[in-house]
């Protein structure tokens, strides 16, 4: 009697095919694991240089313009502004947002308290600094407040 | 009568033909090449990304360096000086001193009780970060592996980090916004 064929070889290309297929698969995701954390952290490193870059550019517009940031009579409502950077080649690198609280910029304190925040694709990062109004406008020390994604 | 099956039939012969064989044992041949070729090329791409995770972390610590270096209102190194780790003096942001809602006749921004000195140095090739207040032990954390760290300051005031690790290298020139600030007041 002659015996039916049973289809090994067939289950057995359809197990290598599911381990190639596995291994093939938990590679791809461990190189685009490391691709995105990568940029992720350039991200991070970006918005940073943001944040610093939006600091200065408070210092020196306040050091400028007598009347900036604009006096607000309760002292208590800050004021807020941003702007775009671009590289040389016109490209946009991200933006920055600076908000200045000033209900510590009287006596005795005569201290700016300023958030700006960079933004780089999808990395956040405020930081927080402080500035003596006067003399010279020297920053008293800054600190990270927020590291994240938006 | 009866009519015996007929054993004339010839049987099909079991197994592969030489020609199917042939075929078989090729595509066996190109499929395992290939297996191999792509698991030797991820493998050193593997290698090279956990070289760069180290590099992605080198990246943290400086970012780390650098707010340290913008907050410093007093460093260490002199323009055109260089050092093994990076010390700086910053105020203490959280401390309840620092801005009080009402503070005393006495109360100063540059009090000494809101210094805080901070150094970056590597130890046994593990970098770490000593925070060490005006009163009270210092505290010291681990960051993560590197060979050596070195610091210098140009001409120009900023600093230039440079992190290694094996063949790994991360550098970067930072400036030092405070002191930037006490040096040229607007």
């Amino acid at each position: 009697m002659r015996r039916q064929p049973r289809g090994a070889s067939l289950i057995l290309v359809l197990l290598l095919l599911s381990m190639l297929f596995v291994l093939g698969l938990g590679l791809a995701t461990r190189a685009y694991l490391g691709v995105a954390t990568g940029a992720s952290e350039a991200d991070y490193a970006q918005a940073q240089q943001l944040a610093l870059a939006g600091l200065e550019d408070f210092r020196v517009k306040s050091s400028l313009d007598w009347e900036f940031p604009t006096r607000i009579a309760d002292g208590t409502s800050p004021i807020s502004y941003g702007e775009q950077l671009a590289d040389k080649s016109g490209r946009v690198i991200g933006r920055f947002q600076v908000q200045v609280i000033q209900d510590k910029a009287a006596t005795p304190h005569f201290v700016y308290q300023i958030k700006s925040t960079g933004f780089s694709n999808k990395a956040k990062c405020t930081l927080v600094a402080y500035m003596e109004t006067e003399p010279g406008m020297r920053w008293l020390g800054i600190k990270q407040q927020e590291l994240d994604w938006f | 009568m009866i009519r015996t099956p007929s054993t004339s039939v010839a049987k099909r012969p079991r197994g592969l033909s030489l020609v199917e064989g042939v075929i078989t044992l090729f595509l066996f041949a190109v499929v395992l090449s290939s297996v191999g070729s792509l698991l030797t090329d991820s493998s050193r791409l593997l290698r090279r990304a956990d070289e760069l995770s180290w590099t992605n972390q080198a990246s943290d610590w400086v970012n780390r360096m650098e707010l340290d270096i913008s907050s410093a209102y007093s460093v260490a190194l002199t323009p055109g000086a260089s050092a093994t780790n990076l010390s700086v003096d910053v105020r203490d942001l959280d401390s309840p001193d620092f801005l009080p809602a009402s503070p005393s006749g006495s109360w100063s921004i540059d009090a000494p009780n809101l210094r805080l000195t901070v150094v970056y140095s590597i130890t046994a090739n593990q970098l770490s970060r000593a925070v060490t207040p005006a009163v009270g032990a210092p505290s010291v954390a681990v960051l993560g592996e590197a060979d050596s760290l070195q610091v210098e300051r140009l001409s120009n005031g900023n600093f230039r980090l440079t992190l290694k690790k094996g063949k790994e290298e991360f550098r970067r020139e930072v400036p030092a916004l405070c002191v930037d600030s006490l040096a040229a007041p607007l």
